[in-house]
Order: C-alpha cells, then sequence, then structure tokens
C-alpha cells in the first residue's frame, strides 16, 4: 500500500478571522490533534475497538520504503453505529480501507478520522460491508 | 497532495441546497462576532496582567461558545497554547487541498437520505404556543413520563442578536431555519469536521430532532440571553480553564461525568440519549453518556445534609398536575460548569407535552454566580429506536493520554513561538 502523507507543519502567524470550527465531541479534537496534519492513508484493518465513547481502528500502513507502521484512527462513539446495526464483525481484520485523519498533536502514530472508506469508496459505517467479507463472524485479534 | 490516492470524483450538489447551506453558515449564531487569533493571544496575556477588557472577556466567551463549549466549559477559557493554528485560511486551506472530499460531494452521498429526514422532520414542528395536551397517566395515576428520550436541539442556547426582538420564529421561518441547520450537518466540511458525523450516525439530522419555533433555548431573561456573570462568578469562569495537566480538564473529558451538568443542555451532536423510570416513591433519569443515574425523590423527604455534595447533586421532586418538578441541590464545589459553585439552586420541569415529546424546562439559580437566574425549555422527542448502550469510558480512554500529551506540544510550540517574538 501506499502512503502519502500531507504534512503542513507550519505555525501560522496569520491574523485571520476564525472561521466555523469542529465542535467538540468527548475529548478535545484542539488539544489532541493537529488541525495542521492532515493525513491520508491507505492500510489493512488489524483491530477493530467498539467501546463508547470512542471507536478506534488499527491500520498497518506500508510505506514506500516497505516499512510496515500501525496506525490507530479515533472514530465517533459505536452506540450510534450499533443502532445503525454496525457490529465487530462489519469490518474483518484484513480488511483494506483508506483514511482521512488529522495526525496527533504529539507526532505519535495516531489520528483522529474524518472518514474510514473502503477503497472503492463506500463509507464503512454507512451499511458498506467488506468486500470478500462472507458476513460470518470473525475472530477479532484483540 | 495527500488527495492523489483516492478517486476524486466531483459530485454537483443541488445548487438550491448549497445555496441554502451558505445562507446557514451566515446565520451562524456567533459567526459574524469572532475574534482573530491575534485579539485571543493578546487578550490571555493580558489576562495574566490581570488587565482583561469586558469587550475581551466577551470575545472569549464568544469564542469558547462557537468552538462547542456549549456544556461546562462555557465561559472557561482554553489555554493560549490551544489557540495557535487553529482555524486559520491555511489551516482550512491545507485540510481542503488535502482531503478528497468536499462539502459537496458529502452532501450528494448523503442527499437521498437527508433529504427523506428533513421532509418527515418538517412535519413534527414544535410550537410552543400550543396547549399541552392532557398527560396519559400510570396504572398509580401519576402523570406518565417514563420512556427513551433525546437531548437534542438546532436551536442555539442563547439567541442571535438578529432575533433579538424576536423570540418565536414564524412556522414557515422555523421550517427555513431547521433545514439549513440539518443541511449543513450533512455537509461535511474536511476543514470543520472532527469526524464526519453522519458516517458514524451521530449527527442530528440522524436523530428525530424536529424543527423549533423557538429562536432561543433561554426563554428567561426574556432577551433570551445568559445573565452577566458577577464578579466572584466571572473570577471562578476564568480560573476554570483547561490546561495541560490531568485535573484542569473538564469531569466529561476525564470520563467521571458523561454530562456537564445538571442541567442538561443539548450537546452539538446526537449524543444526548435518555431514560426515565418511574415508580411512585422515585424518578430515575438515566442518561447514556457515562452511564449516569440520578434519582429523584417523591417520598417528602428532606434534602441531603448541606455536608453531602455530589457532581450530580441532590435531588428532590414533587407533581404539579401533569409536570413533575425536580428541585436539585448540594452540588459538588469542584464541578465545573459556567463558573457555578454549590450555591447553584436547579429546578427543572418534565412534561409530557405530547405522546412522543417529553418537554424539559430548566431554572438556574445561583446570584454568586450569575446577577440574574436563567431558564431554558427544550423539547425531547422520543428516541427512535430507543435503548441505552454502556459507557466503558475508561476502558478505553485513549482520549485524555492524546489531550493532555497535544496540548503540551501545542504549550512547548506556543513557548517557542513567542521566544522567537
Amino acid at each position: 500500500m501506499k502512503t502519502i502523507i500531507g504534512l503542513v507543519l507550519k505555525v501560522v502567524g496569520g491574523m485571520s478571522l476564525l472561521l466555523s470550527l469542529p465542535s467538540l465531541a468527548h475529548h478535545s479534537f484542539a488539544a489532541a490533534y493537529d488541525e495542521n496534519r492532515p493525513i491520508n492513508m491507505e492500510g489493512v484493518v488489524t483491530r477493530v475497538e467498539l467501546t463508547n465513547p470512542h471507536s478506534w481502528l488499527w491500520v498497518d500502513v506500508t510505506g514506500e520504503d516497505g516499512t510496515v507502521t500501525n496506525w490507530g484512527f479515533e472514530g465517533g462513539p459505536p452506540v450510534n453505529l450499533f443502532r445503525n446495526g454496525v457490529s465487530k464483525d462489519t469490518l474483518p481484520v484484513g480488511s483494506e480501507i483508506k483514511v482521512f485523519a488529522y495526525q496527533a498533536k504529539s507526532g505519535e502514530n495516531k489520528g483522529v478520522a474524518v472518514f474510514f472508506e473502503y477503497l472503492d469508496g463506500r463509507k464503512i459505517f454507512m451499511g458498506g460491508s467488506a468486500p470478500g467479507a462472507d458476513g460470518n463472524p470473525r475472530p477479532n485479534n484483540r | 497532495m495527500g488527495g492523489e490516492t483516492f478517486s476524486r470524483t466531483k459530485v454537483r450538489a443541488n445548487s438550491a441546497i448549497l445555496t441554502m447551506t451558505l445562507a446557514s453558515l451566515m446565520i451562524a449564531p456567533t459567526a459574524a462576532q469572532s475574534p482573530s487569533t491575534s485579539t485571543l493571544l493578546n487578550q490571555e496575556s493580558k489576562r495574566t496582567e490581570g488587565s482583561t477588557t469586558a469587550a475581551q472577556r466577551q470575545a472569549q466567551i464568544e469564542y469558547d461558545e462557537r468552538h462547542g463549549y456549549l456544556d461546562a466549559a462555557v465561559g472557561q477559557s482554553p489555554p493560549p497554547s490551544a489557540l495557535i493554528n487553529q482555524g486559520s485560511e491555511k489551516t482550512v486551506e491545507t485540510a481542503r487541498a488535502a482531503s478528497p472530499h468536499t462539502s459537496e460531494s458529502t452532501y450528494a452521498y448523503f442527499q437521498d437520505e437527508a433529504e427523506g429526514f428533513i421532509a418527515e422532520a418538517t412535519q413534527h414542528m414544535w410550537d410552543p404556543t400550543v396547549p399541552l395536551q392532557k398527560s396519559p397517566r400510570t396504572p398509580w395515576g401519576d402523570p406518565d413520563i417514563a420512556g427513551y428520550w433525546l437531548n437534542v436541539a438546532y436551536v442555539p442556547l442563547e439567541r442571535p442578536d438578529e432575533y433579538a426582538e424576536k423570540p418565536l420564529h414564524s412556522p414557515e421561518e422555523a421550517v427555513g431555519a431547521f433545514v439549513r441547520w440539518a443541511t449543513r450537518d450533512a455537509s461535511v466540511d474536511p476543514a470543520t469536521v472532527h469526524y464526519d458525523w453522519t458516517e458514524f450516525g451521530m449527527d442530528n439530522w440522524q436523530s428525530p430532532i424536529r424543527p423549533n419555533r423557538r429562536t432561543s433555548l433561554i426563554v428567561a431573561p426574556p432577551d433570551g440571553k445568559i445573565p452577566a456573570l458577577t464578579p466572584e462568578g466571572e473570577a471562578r469562569r476564568q480560573n476554570q480553564a483547561r490546561g495541560h495537566t490531568l485535573e484542569s480538564r473538564g469531569l466529561y473529558e476525564r470520563c467521571i461525568q458523561g454530562n456537564q451538568g445538571p442541567p442538561r443542555l443539548p450537546f452539538l451532536q446526537n449524543t444526548g440519549e435518555s431514560q426515565i423510570i418511574q415508580t411512585p416513591a422515585y424518578v430515575i433519569l438515566i442518561t447514556q453518556a457515562n452511564s449516569d443515574v440520578r434519582i429523584f425523590h417523591l417520598d417528602g423527604s428532606l434534602h441531603a445534609p448541606k455536608a453531602v455534595r455530589g457532581y450530580l447533586g441532590d435531588s428532590r421532586a414533587h407533581w404539579e398536575n401533569d409536570t413533575l418538578v425536580v428541585e436539585t441541590t448540594g452540588f459538588h464545589d469542584r464541578r465545573k460548569w459556567r463558573g457555578t459553585t454549590s450555591n447553584l439552586h436547579l429546578t427543572e420541569r418534565f412534561t409530557r407535552a405530547t405522546d412522543d415529546t417529553l418537554l424539559y424546562e430548566a431554572t438556574m439559580l445561583d446570584p454568586t454566580t450569575w446577577e440574574a437566574p436563567w431558564s431554558i425549555e427544550v423539547p425531547w422527542p422520543m428516541m427512535d429506536p430507543s435503548g441505552l448502550f454502556e459507557f466503558a469510558c475508561h476502558e478505553q480512554n485513549y482520549g485524555i493520554i492524546n489531550v493532555l500529551r497535544g496540548a503540551r506540544a501545542r504549550a512547548a510550540e506556543y513557548q517557542t513561538a513567542q521566544q522567537a517574538e
């Protein structure tokens, strides 16, 4: 998988007006994540954690030099996913997905995901199932 | 840049909808009042010298409000380090360039669903001028308020200045405002979102939210605004700034409480699920967030002694006709709710307004914090589907670790920037 990371690490000294900003979720976006580090990634799901109030997807991302790095992405609360019929088996380990996220301010391999999609562009948590998934429960590697 | 990895699909959304989206951005309650980053940074440094002006304090409050600190943190100041970079044009440009999506393409993805929802919701407007129905009864004869209810609203807490003399929209205006809010909600701008809320099923338009004729949730005082803070309330509010130590973060963020109240103010997303269970002697309010439970004693007993303090306070309740009236005192001083203290006296009223609406009213009285009491009114639609899920906030609380590491990184960055000046 190819990784292209759009990193812009500039302290913006601009004095422009503040635009409409994201509303807060349970934990502060502003403190934890860096709005100047949007990242696009493709990778293979290694772990799915659906525990309120946040979901976390862990993804192995292969860099251009062949190095594999595990990234963690925070998503919204599973409660509403459960209501929409999503379960721990909706996204099997081994699925190939893409993520648009903002990297952790700390510089770690973590981010907050704006969205998760299958490679064909369907949104994972909007009723899509993994290509090739048979719908049967699979063991998670947690 | 990064967007190149994805197949970029340009979809033109309905132009009328887009116009509405833009219009809704224009009427965002505080959009026109945003202070600049420099104002806020200057304000922070001046504050430490003890010479903050009233205008600067107001700018800070408006900044906080706009950032979604609608509950506990309203009136609290983010640390200066958290203000760097946020929402600048450069940041917004960067995010939009990096994302494979635009507001328009995201709205196009959800458009059918969103339009179906809007068409349905606009059939069920909340109109406070319509007399309430006679409440259904429990088998033992009390008004029946049991069930699953959602604390949700598009209507802003405080009345926008443009509606200063207009507490109620006309029905047509109410529907128009609702359509703009819902459409904006479903148009996910990569530069302005934290999650794609819709993908996670938590946008308000995916809930049973309905249009509301009110222009603010605050119904008293009549101007629809929170009364001025007293000097000591103001001082407390400023001391509640969030920093980069664990103790400085909010109770919600630390998984101590699921909501920043009581009272319950709507959050910006569809996360206000609750259940009411009734017996002849108690009414129990369970909120999904953090699995918080409040018990309202109906047995005529006295409030707990003053030495007993709690984050949720101590509640005693009685029925007045069809309304459950709950008086709550005994709040813990460690709460961080708008500068209030254990002096807060909270009166909440729950009324079954229609078969599928519970009317929630709350009056906040704390003369040591505000110069006058104030009240809100929020219709809670019945949840659909119903049911609460367990919160296990500590089990997977990477969040607070990320917040603290990030806040420290920002603080260091801020210091470096200051030294360079």
